[in-house]
């Protein structure tokens, strides 16, 4: 309960330092830095070698309390500058469906003509464990996976990028927002074309099977055609390209219809991103009705993406 | 990270620190035991290995366990041998080597790493000679470049190693600072002191023992005058006064022990001065873990600061409140002719007069009788002891024979042959005797001229003498081994025992005088190793007054405020100088800096940037701007430098040179002003 109190106020408080921006670059304002607890314990040990110093009499000791005294104070200003050479890109994120690990990609430069060293921690905001990544090793583009639970368009968390290099002694850390969406699909679920199909159709009859199996005619090819329709016989023969055609009457298009109160709406969405896929897979086309939204009969990677985007974000605000 | 399990194959980190404990164990040899060495040797051998083969066979936490609680064992078992402060040291060596065996997580690299860091404080509480501080330097040094390469693996070693260089060469002007403006405390506490050397004097004598000491080569101290040095005659250093004598053993009597503890709780401030002429001096005394010091004559502290760490005796010798761990600095201040007056409570009467209660020497006190009954004169009783020693065959030899029963008797009436500690004795007990308190002093005689100014003190310099007070009133020195050999007083013990240097080892100190060579060496090495000591070991709050004081004059709070704002400002300007973000360097390229200069100019003038263009575009783009002469001038500029860049066979001198002059025509003309420009009204609309 305190806990998630001082969350949401820690975000409104980073949400004003540090607003999001696809590309950051590290300055007083967004890198924060702190004692490690190896830092805190060196400190005890400088303490200890001054008593023990003064208590001997020692110079030598005393003398060597300093040193690492400025040492850590150099190193203070070391590992700030190191990390504040950094520049960060988002790359965005790849689409994914739900349940499977969406990789954020994420670009790594530095604005300064010095190269930033040591090893880099990358983590989602509040997660224990992310990635390391050694910045002396050539590596421009970083992915941080995210596991996915649930559909919807959702915006990334802060990605807390922290490193403790040169010595350990302290750690430079921030926090930044990339203002990305990530879009999660639809979990897939196997349904059966012709029984789900069915039951979804309007009514209209045979609306799914038709189309695909009956070879009609060939034409000429055209550009966009899909490729797995050139007649590659007749292309082997020496004749210009052709498509085959298939009867596909124009009212004959597979209809696929959500109803968003429907009590097993989630079941429902899932299987019909699942056919979303698969229709795209055979390049038959198809329309989709979520409630009063429609979306014409197409084909094609954009129009199923689009698909699956509308299919993700049913009842949710975006 | 935390958490972290660090590769064992290969993992440089780990070899760095392995390689940096071992030869700080051999740095720690002194308070170490041979088998605590031996087990940190075994660890880096088996870190060696696996660095090299990587991990086969986990090492089981429970042989790891049993080793540790065998180790302890054996540290408990030595620990009677050994002061607190070592079997602290060897703990802590021991845990060292058992991590290092088990190591697995960057936690226990930083735990490793921490303790290093600590060890090598220890070290110094041991040793503070320059080359092990250079050593130890090194050492730290590697425990940073272990640490640098946990976190950065993949940096490349050369740059690993000038990062770490170049951090240490920052850090250091600012601890220098700190270690010189930071203020020097006295002593907290008390700390566990190390077993005592037993190299030096002791708190007790015994004559009829073989004397090892006076072979010792080991410096006791360094006195640095304000004035000349003493004449050899002068040099006797007071360290301890022995009053209470068993027939065989002078000791330390138990009635000044007492009053010395008591003295630690005295104030310094109720101290009354001597008369007389005084010279200051500073001692520069080497570690040995004991409290007494050395004094010429009358000394007394010269400043507050010396005074903080000192207790005067009532036997006039000094000693320090703390046993001396480390080199330490005393300035005192000796009165050359000053009286020693015997103690008015009639203690010292009492102290020195006594002798054994049982029966032994009775030749030497049949004599004291006699003695006594032939002069009633003090002072020429007195003379005719010296004078026994000069006159009946008496030689000076460092081997004498073993004097167990009635040495005194033994001595002075059979063998007649020994050092300073018989002849001491025999005069002392014979005085006693005769009625005249009489008592010895231990302490050392001579020293060895460094510099002009500076003499050092060693170990074969040790002495006894005895002090009697023929008068009753105070007390005189009496040294009767200078009735048998005069020579060890005035030119030291090295020209005395030329004829015993068949003995001393080579290259010893005591060896150096026979080659020129060596001497100059041993010579050269005694000058940097004082000035290394006075300077830096020697530093306390006394000298950092004296040099505030010469910085600042008059101490006042808002000049001491200053002072410390300035030194702030100072500390925060270094790190200023190290950490402000340069300007890049200049380019190299030449022809790339003019075409950027002139691309600029035409920027600012036109407002057409050139971004992303190549040569060719930008020409284009801004042509619209310009007039028809400045874009003739540019054409060819530009075509000039296309050449240079895309034609290989064009890098010649001639185009370069042919480049040059076109930028500065043109330059001339683009700065001749906006004449024949068209600002465009993009760049108006770009310029609100």
């Amino acid at each position: 309960m305190f806990g998630r109190l001082r969350n949401r106020l820690l975000l409104r408080w980073l949400a004003a330092r540090i607003p999001g921006h696809r590309r950051h670059t590290l300055n007083m304002q967004s890198v924060f830095i702190m004692p490690t607890r190896f830092g805190v314990y060196f400190f005890v040990l400088c303490a200890a070698l001054f008593i023990l110093g003064t208590n001997y009499q020692n110079n030598l000791l005393l003398l060597l309390c300093y040193f690492f005294l400025s040492v850590s104070l150099v190193a203070l200003f070391t590992s700030y500058q190191n990390f504040a050479r950094l520049q960060i890109q988002a790359r965005g994120v790849n689409t994914v469906y739900a349940g499977d690990e969406a990789q954020f990609q994420i670009q790594l430069s530095s604005h300064s003509h010095q190269q930033p060293a040591g090893q880099l921690t990358i983590r989602w905001w509040g997660h224990k464990h992310g990635i390391v990544v050694d910045l002396d090793e050539k590596a421009d583009e970083v992915h941080l996976p995210r596991a996915t639970y649930r559909r919807g368009v959702f915006p990334l968390p802060r990605v807390t990028f922290s490193s403790q290099y040169p010595l350990g002694l302290f750690k430079c850390w921030t926090h930044l927002d990339f203002a990305q969406p990530m879009t999660v699909f639809p979990r897939l679920e196997p349904a059966s074309i012709h029984n789900v199909s069915y039951q979804q159709s309007n009514g209209n009859g045979a609306t799914l099977v038709a189309g695909q199996e009956d070879f009609d005619s060939l034409r000429a090819y055209r550009e966009g055609d899909p490729i797995a329709r050139i007649a590659w016989k007749s292309l082997a023969r020496g004749a210009e390209p052709t498509v085959k055609t298939f009867s596909e009457p124009a009212n004959f298009n597979t209809r696929l219809i959500i109803n968003p109160v429907s009590q097993t709406l989630e079941k429902d969405i899932s299987q019909t991103a699942y056919l979303v896929v698969e229709l795209t897979r055979r390049q038959q086309p198809f329309a989709l009705q979520i409630g009063p939204l429609h979306y014409t009969a197409d084909t094609g990677r954009a129009h199923r993406d689009k698909c699956l985007r509308a299919l993700s974000t049913i009842g949710t605000q975006v | 990270m935390k958490g972290a399990g660090l590769p064992v194959k290969g993992h440089r980190a780990t070899l760095i620190l392995s390689i940096a404990m071992l030869v700080l164990t051999a740095v720690l040899n002194q308070p170490l035991m041979g088998w605590v060495m031996l087990m940190m040797t075994c660890a880096t051998v088996i870190r060696f290995y696996l660095f090299r083969a990587g991990q086969t066979q986990k090492l089981s936490a429970r042989l790891v366990n049993l080793l540790a609680v065998l180790a302890c064992i054996a540290l408990a078992w030595f620990s009677g041998q050994q002061g607190l402060l070592e079997i602290m040291v060897n703990l802590l060596v021991t845990g060292c080597a058992l991590k290092l065996l088990i190591l697995r997580q960057s936690k226990d690299f930083l735990q490793l790493t921490a303790c290093a860091f600590f060890l090598i404080g220890c070290a110094f509480i041991f040793e503070q000679a320059l080359s092990t501080a250079i050593l130890l330097s090194i050492i730290v040094l590697l425990l940073l470049l272990g640490l640098q390469h946990l976190f950065a693996p993949q940096l490349a070693f050369k740059k690993q190693l000038s990062a770490i260089v170049k951090l240490g060469l920052q850090a250091l002007p600012i601890a220098c600072l700190l270690f010189i403006v930071m203020p020097q405390l006295p002593p907290l506490w008390g700390m566990p002191a190390g077993k005592s050397t037993q190299t030096g004097l002791s708190e007790s004598m015994t004559p009829g023992d073989i004397a090892s000491l006076t072979r010792s080569t080991e410096r006791v101290f360094t006195a640095t005058f304000k004035g000349d040095i003493p004449l050899p005659e002068q040099r006797y250093w007071r360290a301890m006064v022995l009053e209470s004598f068993d027939g065989n053993t002078w000791s330390v009597s138990e009635y000044r022990q007492q009053q010395q503890i008591m003295a630690q709780f005295a104030n310094p401030a109720t101290w009354s001065e001597p008369n007389g002429n005084w010279d200051e001096y500073q001692m520069i005394v080497e570690p040995d873990g004991n409290q007494w010091l050395y004094a010429l004559n009358v000394s007394v502290p010269a400043n507050r600061s010396t005074a903080g760490k000192v207790i005067r005796n009532q036997d006039y010798s000094l000693s320090a409140r703390q046993p001396v761990m480390s080199k330490q600095l005393f300035d005192l201040r000796y009165y050359e002719d000053a009286i020693r007056p015997l103690s008015g409570t009639g203690i010292d009467h009492k102290l020195n007069l006594q002798v054994p209660a049982s029966q032994k020497n009775p030749r030497a006190r049949d004599w004291a009788r006699q003695l006594r009954q032939r002069y009633n004169d003090n002072h020429a009783l007195t003379n005719a002891v010296m004078r026994y020693f000069a006159n009946q065959g008496f030689s000076y030899t460092l081997t004498p024979g073993a004097m167990p029963q009635h040495p005194v008797d033994t001595f002075l009436f059979e063998q007649r042959e020994g050092f300073c500690a018989h002849y001491a004795s025999a005069m002392a007990y014979v005085l006693r005797e005769t009625g005249i308190p009489a008592r010895i002093v231990s302490g050392y005689q001579g020293g060895e001229a460094i510099t002009q100014n500076a003499l050092s003190v060693y170990q074969y310099d040790a002495h006894a003498w005895v002090e009697a007070a023929p008068d009753g009133k105070t007390w005189q020195r009496f040294d009767p081994t200078s009735m048998v050999a005069m020579s060890r007083l005035q030119y030291g013990f090295q020209q005395a025992m030329a004829d015993q240097q068949a003995e001393v080892p080579l290259f010893s100190r005591a060896r150096a005088r026979d080659s020129a060579l060596l001497g100059g060496l041993f010579s050269m090495i005694d000058t940097v190793n004082y000035q290394w000591s006075r300077w830096v070991l020697g530093f306390d709050d006394e000298r950092q007054q004296d040099m505030l004081s010469g910085i600042l004059g008059e101490k006042t709070t808002t000049k001491l405020a200053l002072f410390g704002l300035a030194v702030m400002l100072f500390i925060t300007g270094l790190l200023a100088l190290y950490f402000i973000p340069k300007p890049a360097a200049r380019q190299t390229d030449e022809i790339q800096r003019l075409y950027d200069s002139l691309s600029a100019r035409l920027h600012k003038l036109t407002g057409v940037e050139r971004a992303n263009l190549s040569a060719r575009q930008y020409l284009h783009t801004v042509a619209p701007h310009l007039d028809s002469q400045t874009f003739a001038l540019f054409e060819r500029f530009t075509a000039q430098y296309e050449e240079i860049r895309y034609v290989p066979a064009a890098t010649q001198r001639s185009h370069y040179a042919n480049l040059r002059s076109q930028h500065r025509i043109l330059m001339k003309k683009l700065k001749a002003g906006m004449v024949g420009f068209r600002a465009s009204p993009l760049t108006d609309a770009k310029g609100k």
